[in-house]
This record gives C-alpha cells, structure tokens and sequence, in this order.
C-alpha cells in the first residue's frame, strides 16, 4: 500500500516535471525528424500488414453472415463500421505500444543508466524538454496518421475479398459508403481523435517506466515490459471512456 | 583561488556510510587525482561536488559557493563532467550534439559554430562532424565528448574514469590532450580513476582512498613512496594479505 | 549524410501519405456535411413503414440516390411521416411519382425506391411525395391468406 503511495507520488511529479519542461521547449527539427521517423515510418510496415489481415478476415466473416441475409451490398458499411470506430484505434494503439513504447521505454532506461541524462543536466539542459517532449510529440503525431493508413488499407482489403475474391461489383461495394451510415466526420475522425489519446498514453508511460528505470540490465527488461504492459491496457481502457464520451 | 573546497564529514549511498573524512582543497588551474579501488565510491566524490548527491555530512564548495546552497544551474555553468559513458544523443549529428551541448551559454550560432569546428580540428575530428555517434568508434567518440566538455570553457572539469576501456596508446593522448588542451583553457581538473601511472603523471596531486578514507595524499612522488602496506599493494597491483 | 537525407525523405513522405489517405477516405465515405453541398429534402407518409431505420437507402431503379433522414408519426393520422435526403441537387424527381417500402431479399433491409412520374412539374425542397405503397409485412400477408383459405 506504502508502495503503491509513492509510486503514485513519484509519477505525479514526472507528470509535473513534463508539464514544467514545457517552458523550456525549443525544438529541435533534426531530432524532431529522426523521433518522427522512429515512431512513424517504422510502424508504418506492421500497422499495413496487420490491417491487411484484419481487413479480410473481417470482410471474410461479415460476407457469411450478411450473404445470409440477403444483405450483401451492406458489406463495406459493416466493415467500415466496425473498423474505423474501434478496431483500427484500438489495433494502432496496442501495436504502437509494442513497436514504439517498449523501444521507448529501453532506449530511456539505458540513457538514464549510461549517465546520459546528467550529462545532460550538466549542460543545463532540462531532459523533460530534450528527450521526453520530442519523443512525446511524435507519437501523439504519429498514431492518428497510423489509423488512417490502418483505416484505407483494411476498407481495401475487404474491397479485395468482395469484389476480386467474390465476384461483387465494385459500385456496389463502394456506393453504400458514401450515401450510407458511415459519416467521415464521425467515424474516421472520431478514430483519431482516439489515437491522439492513445499515443500520448502510451508515450507518457513509456517514458516514465524509463525514466525512473531500476539498476542493471534486468532494470531496462522490466521497464519495457511494464511500458508495453500499462501502456496496452491503458488503450484497451481508455477507447471504453472515450467511446462513451465520443458517440 | 580556491576552486574545489571539500570538507566531507561523512558520505552515504541508500542509508550506508560509504565515505568519512574526506578533505582537500583545489586551486583552480591544478589538478587533483583521486585514486583507490573500484567501488569505493570515487564517483560518488565527484556526484557531490557536481549537486548529483545529496546525502552527504560537511560542506563542499566551488568557487566559493556552497553546493547545498547555490541554484544547481548557476553551479553547473562553470562546470564541465567527462563521464564514464557518452552522453550523445543518437538521434542527432555530432556537430549537432555538441551545438546541444552549448545551448545556455551564451553567444551566437555564428560564434559557437565557429568554436565547434576549431576545437574539432584540434581534436582531429573536423572530419566526422555530419556523422552520427553510432557510426564512431569507442576512441572517437570518446575525443568528441571531450570536445564537448572543453567547448563549455569550464573553469572546474570532472573526469570520471576517462581511460577506462583505452588502449596504452590512446590513454597516452588523452593525457596529452588534457593537459594540453588543461594549459590552453586554464581549468582545474579532478581526475577519478583507477589507472595509477596515467593519474600520477597528470595530476599536480592526489588523494588516495582506501577503507572508506584518504590515506595518503601528495604529489606524485609522495604517493609512490608511500610505505602503507595496502597502498604499496593497490600501487604495485599485488594482493596484500 | 545518406542516412540524414533518407530520413528527411522518409518522414516527409510518411506524411505526404498520410495527408493524401485523409482525403481519399473523406472521398469513399458519407460527409455529415453533405446537405450543405446543395442535397434537399423531401417527405413521404406511409400508412406503414415497418422495418424501415434511419439512413436507410434511397433508390430510382436501384440506384442509390439518397437516404432517410427522420420518422416521426402524424398525430392526427396515426401515418409515418419519413423525410428523406435527395443527394443530388441536379437529380428532379416529377411530382406524380410514386415511393414505396421495399425489402432487400426476403428478410433483408427495408429500403424506399422511388417510381417517377411523367409530370412536368417537379418536387422542391420540401415537398411532399404524395403517391405512396406502403411497407409488405409478411405478418399480414399470411393472415390475409389464412382468412382467404379459412373462407373456403
């Protein structure tokens, strides 16, 4: 209990620290560039890869259910539905916490044990605004463009099951999106307005299990594993709330 | 001027007394060793005198400014730490590390662009400057934090275990190095380190520590005279019983 | 050097992507703004629409032209008033043409087609489709056969 207290206490004083450092802030581009490029362009291969794949094992199971139906010009609707408001936040968010947050997570504990960050200090350089805020920043950038990929390319793959597998036509695949009940300003940005959430959740408990990373290499296992851990419950958590709040 | 001021009663680490009776005293322009064997808390002197530590009894002061006093900042500003590890950024150029590096002192890019590249020309380095750290071997990188520290322009700078890790050869240049680059900017050094011949041959003096205090202290002949049976063995590298 | 520019051009395009994917989603999906863009209005009472929801879809010979807006009842008359959105601004509907219920399959959604007329006048904004079949419940159906074959 005395524990939980002062872990508590010390994260609430990391969530200040952040906030403080915030007066500091100068960016840098080149290490804005290179955080971007982490968190970004190098999720980006998995985030399509997974969207592929849930995309047409998605469109796959509607099809039986809707041919049932006789609802079958509904397929993109269903597919759209399901996938832009919470499967492709939610799916972005817990691969982004394993892509990036572990990496986070190690990559500031093995700084915080190599002294990098009171060599910092010793410069007067506030790390808060130097290494967290840009690593921060790209990731509350990064993960809404993550779910619109994630969004287009799962919307394409069941177009690829429908229409190349099945023989659907094309316009009756794509009409009902447009004059149906899948709003671009409710379903796909709702979407990142989520993932904005999700990444900052993601970023702010990365950082701080690096930050206040143990000693030793067994230190830094433990700080990944917990990121990915709290962070990834977090976005599970986190899309109920915001769901309830957002439609 | 009296650069280094330590009068350090007692120094503990997580609630245990590592170090007791701990006092010299540094000119500025000289240069103090620290010697003694690994893990005794070497470090932990210099953590204290940078305002990294503060669980210690007594009083130290630089430059005339108590360390549990003055604003860190202000502290830190005449100060410059060679730590054991790099301290680059990955994600950033060396030119852009070290322009990081000088970021709150004042000047103009102009101006400390300028300074950059003279003191990477004088540390042979001009040619990596656009690299990233990762693409520098151990040496190299080890040049360009030293770069970084003396850019600073530190009237006081804190090496902890430079030589680590270095070959004869490259721990021969970096002690010319330091003591050159020591001649041209006129700081005052204490040096932490386990390498006995490198220390002595730098160092105006040194202290070293043993059994959680100083044992003897001097210039180097005094040190290499002493007759203590344990500083004879940490000297000699023999196992004393 | 090479590593710097490959990242500056990565991170650019990772971008330059992400920007055209919004707008190619924004193209393939319903914008709520759509009315704003000239789409209009048009009502209907049905003595039944059973199975008819909100943003079902609109139809002239199976084209999807449009789609329900709102249900209410009438009071006095107890019919479903449905006001339905005409996405087209250009797309005139005559005013003798007819609307009715229909269902996609035999137990799929319910949605309105619309049978135009050969009148020269056209509905605006607003108006009324007067003509109107309402929705086939099967419930009915049967009963109505039941009684037929009970008669006999």
């Amino acid at each position: 209990m005395f524990n939980l207290l002062r872990v508590l206490e010390q994260f609430l004083r990391f969530i200040g620290c952040l906030l403080l450092a915030l007066q500091y802030g100068r960016l840098l581009p080149r290490q804005m560039i290179s955080q971007l490029h982490i968190a970004g362009v190098s999720s980006l291969v998995l985030i399509c890869i997974s969207a592929l794949f849930i995309g047409l094992v998605f469109a796959f199971q509607m099809y039986i259910v809707l041919e049932g139906f006789g609802s079958l010009p509904q397929l993109s609707q269903v597919v759209a539905f399901g996938l832009f408001r919470e499967l492709s936040p939610v799916v972005t968010g817990l691969l982004v916490a394993g892509r990036v947050g572990s990496t986070l997570a190690a990559e500031l504990g093995q700084m915080k044990q190599a002294e990098q960050i009171d060599s910092l200090l010793m410069w007067g350089i506030n790390s808060y605004a130097y290494l967290m805020w840009p690593r921060l920043l790209a990731l509350l950038i990064v993960t809404p463009i993550l779910v619109l990929a994630f969004d287009a390319i799962s919307i394409y793959a069941a177009w690829f099951y429908a229409v190349t597998l099945h023989g659907m036509e094309s316009q009756i695949f794509w009409t009902p999106l447009v004059f149906g009940s899948i709003y671009f300003e409710v379903d796909v940005l709702y979407g990142m307005y989520k993932a904005v959430f999700f990444g900052g959740w993601i970023g702010v408990m990365s950082l701080y299990q690096g930050a206040f990373v143990e000693r030793g290499s067994s230190g830094i296992a433990k700080a990944s594993t917990q990121a990915v851990v709290l962070s990834s419950a977090g976005v599970l958590m986190l899309d109920y709330v915001l769901s309830q709040f957002l439609y | 001027m009296i650069a280094v001021d330590c009068k350090l009663a007692s120094v503990s680490y997580l609630n245990q007394v590592i170090l007791k009776d701990i006092e010299f005293r540094l000119e500025a322009g000289r240069y103090l060793g620290i010697l003694g064997p690994s893990g005794i808390g070497k470090s932990t002197i210099l953590r204290v005198i940078s305002g990294f530590h503060e669980e210690f009894e007594g009083t130290c002061s630089v430059f005339g400014n108590l360390v549990s006093e003055v604003d860190l900042t202000v502290l830190r500003q005449g100060m410059s730490f060679l730590f054991q590890k790099s301290p680059l950024l990955e994600d950033m150029s060396i030119f852009d590390n070290l322009m990081l590096s000088l970021f709150y002192l004042p000047g103009t890019t102009q101006e400390k662009s300028d300074n950059i590249m003279r003191v990477l020309v004088k540390l042979n380095l001009d040619h990596v400057a656009e690299h990233f750290p990762d693409q520098l071997s151990g040496g190299m990188r080890r040049r360009v934090v030293l770069a970084a520290t003396v850019l600073r322009k530190p009237k006081l700078l804190l090496c902890d275990e430079p030589f680590t890790g270095q070959d004869p050869i490259t721990k021969a240049s970096l002690v010319n190095m330091l003591s050159e680059l020591g001649q041209e900017f006129g700081f005052a050094m204490i040096l932490v380190s386990h390498d006995v011949k490198e220390t002595l041959s730098l160092c105006h003096e040194s202290i070293v520590l043993m059994e959680k205090t100083v044992k003897v202290r001097g210039g180097s002949q005094d040190i290499l005279r002493s007759d203590l049976p344990m500083v004879r063995a940490f000297l000699d590298g023999t196992l004393h019983v | 050097m090479f590593k710097k520019r490959w990242m500056d051009l990565s991170v650019g395009s990772f971008f330059i992507l992400g920007l055209s994917v919004f707008f190619f989603l924004s193209s393939i999906t319903g914008q709520v703004s759509d009315e704003k863009l000239g789409a209009y209005q048009l009502r209907a009472r049905f003595d039944d629409v059973s199975g008819l929801v909100n943003r079902a879809l609109v139809r002239i010979s199976g084209v999807t032209v449009g789609q329900v807006n709102d249900i209410v009842i009438v009071p006095d008359t107890y019919s479903a008033m449905v006001t339905l959105t005409i996405f087209d601004p250009k797309l005139k509907i005559p005013a003798d043409s007819t609307i009715g219920v229909y269902t996609e399959g035999i137990l799929g959604s319910k949605y309105l087609s619309i049978m135009p007329g050969f009148s020269d006048t056209f509905l605006r904004k607003g108006d009324e489709i007067l003509r109107t079949n309402s929705a086939v419940v099967l419930e009915n159906l049967f009963s109505k056969l039941l009684l037929f074959f009970g008669d006999k």
